[in-house]
């Protein structure tokens, strides 16, 4: 059973359609990339999976189930904005998750602080935008979760931090869950990714494996997203 | 998981309202101690005086302050939890948004009922004289007793009403500040101007309905209530349950429009 579906989907704010029509299956164990332009509905895709914005029509289903508390207790987001609590300490955050999420594994978490030397009486306010980032990632990468939703994980970071980002998921997620990284920066997740879903102006461009882009197209995902999202023609 | 987010709750409002508490503790014996200093002085301290005058005039800002505060942080805690960065987090947690109302709710009532518990205690500090305890408990004794007595109610069962009410219009004047706020941030633009917008619309239709219930009952002749005790009573009783049903509804309305900005129109940037 696939772990994240879309049937239909659409979601219109006001009269602009930001979701067109969206049918995608997500099976588990696999690294997809949710790639396009700004504006293409990556974001908005990743909220109506958590079930912080509503279809206008269609359906999204996490494991078969319409979002919901149940699929949250599933469901591993990291936000592309920073939803720390800021008079916490370090510590504090772990208790947070700990008692919310039944998967948390703060022993993982307290080790990955500890290699980046964030104190646990750190409080959130006290730290700087890239370790706060960091500190973020560290809380949901920790949870043995089914699914992880990462929204614009390695934008707006130095490429030390985007190197640091990209093995903390790569080395911490659940095999057997999906991860899904929306992303325009293409290059640096290239590697990592199964597959990619191509998403332009709401509608889905291209949804294949990268392997399956390699050899039938005989290009890199990046550089035929250059070519899809191409511009302006010489 | 309800318990979960009030034990959170209480972590992040407690750190703010118990430092809050000791200040209006320790203003509260300042000023007793200085009352005391100033009476067994023999000579008529000018110093002592203003001493005195100036801690009587900061324990009634303590007092007067901490209600305020108690609002004002029910009203910032809603707004930056849920409807800021925080949002991304606290709506993505397992429960619904019904378990986050409440948390919200239960605990600023307590810190409401706590805010005033701590203020009646400063003020007994201030101005505690020997036997005072033993005189309040025997006043408010013969009250209820005369209460039972005279018009036959029963004493135990109106405080019950009056908590009841008082609760329940705590809650209502949280929702009164949470329902605003949520159908404004449900806007894309102007969420901060389109929430005072609508706390004063709600506001006007609230006082629209209070003078017209004030208007329906004007006509209801209570002539034949004031000799008969046992009428009196269930009058009495029948006055208060209709207070209690009219704040229910208007609370259920407003907790309603609520839930349903958040659960279908929540917009967070």
């Amino acid at each position: 059973m696939p772990i994240l579906e879309c049937r239909g989907l659409t979601k219109n704010y006001g009269p602009v359609c930001a979701l067109d029509h969206i049918d995608l299956s997500i099976e588990p164990g696999r690294i997809v990339g949710l790639l396009g332009p700004n504006g293409s509905g990556k974001t908005t895709l990743i909220k109506l999976a958590n079930g912080l914005l509503q279809p206008t029509q269609g359906e999204i289903l996490i494991g078969g189930e319409a979002p919901a508390p149940k699929t949250r207790a599933i469901v591993s987001y990291l936000p592309e904005r920073i939803a720390l609590i800021d008079w916490m300490t370090a510590r504090q955050q772990l208790d947070f998750f700990q008692d919310f999420y039944a998967d948390f594994q703060r022993e993982a978490a307290e080790h990955m602080l500890a290699q980046l030397g964030i104190p646990l009486t750190q409080t959130v306010k006290q730290m700087s935008k890239g370790t706060r980032e960091k500190m973020q990632l560290i809380l949901v990468m920790s949870r043995k979760s089914q699914l992880y939703l990462l929204d614009e994980p390695i934008g707006g970071v130095d490429p030390a931090t985007r190197d640091y980002i990209l093995h903390t998921i790569i080395s911490n997620y659940n095999p057997e869950a999906a991860v899904v990284i929306s992303t325009h920066l293409i290059a640096d997740v290239e590697n990592i990714l199964d597959d990619v879903i191509f998403l332009n102006r709401g509608k889905i461009a291209l949804h294949s494996s990268v392997d399956e882009i390699r050899e039938t197209r005989g290009m890199s995902v990046d550089a035929l997203f250059r070519e899809v999202f191409k511009c302006w023609e010489n | 998981m309800l318990g979960k987010l009030m034990k959170h709750e209480f972590r992040a409002t407690a750190r703010l309202m118990l430092p809050l508490y000791i200040v209006i503790a320790a203003l509260a014996v300042f000023t007793r101690v200085s009352g005391w200093v100033l009476e067994s002085s023999k000579q008529n301290s000018g110093l002592l005086s203003v001493v005195n005058g100036l801690l009587l005039f900061l324990f009634v800002v303590s007092l007067i302050a901490s209600v305020i505060f108690a609002v004002v942080l029910m009203v910032v805690r809603f707004y930056k939890n849920l409807m800021t960065d925080q949002g991304y987090l606290m709506f993505t947690l397992p429960t619904d948004i019904h378990g986050l109302l409440w948390s919200k709710l239960f605990v600023s009532v307590i810190w409401f009922l706590g805010t005033i518990l701590v203020d009646l205690l400063a003020c007994f500090i201030v101005v505690y004289q020997s036997g005072m305890a033993l005189d309040i408990y025997n006043g408010l004794r013969d009250l209820f007793s005369q209460l039972t007595s005279y018009y036959a109610l029963n004493g135990a069962a109106f405080l019950l009403e009056l908590l009841l009410f008082v609760v329940l219009s705590m809650l209502v004047g949280c929702l009164c500040f949470y329902a605003p706020i949520s159908i404004g941030n449900s806007f894309s633009n102007h969420k901060g101007l389109l929430s005072v917008v609508f706390f004063f619309a709600i506001q006007f239709v609230g006082k629209i309905l209070n003078i017209a219930g004030f208007f329906s009952l004007s006509d209801v002749n209570l002539n034949g209530f004031y000799n008969d005790a046992s009428k009196m009573a269930s009058l009495v009783h029948g006055a208060a349950w209709s207070l209690i049903v009219y704040q229910a509804a208007i609370g259920a309305i407003l907790y309603f429009l609520t839930w349903l900005m958040l659960r279908r129109h929540l917009n967070l940037q």
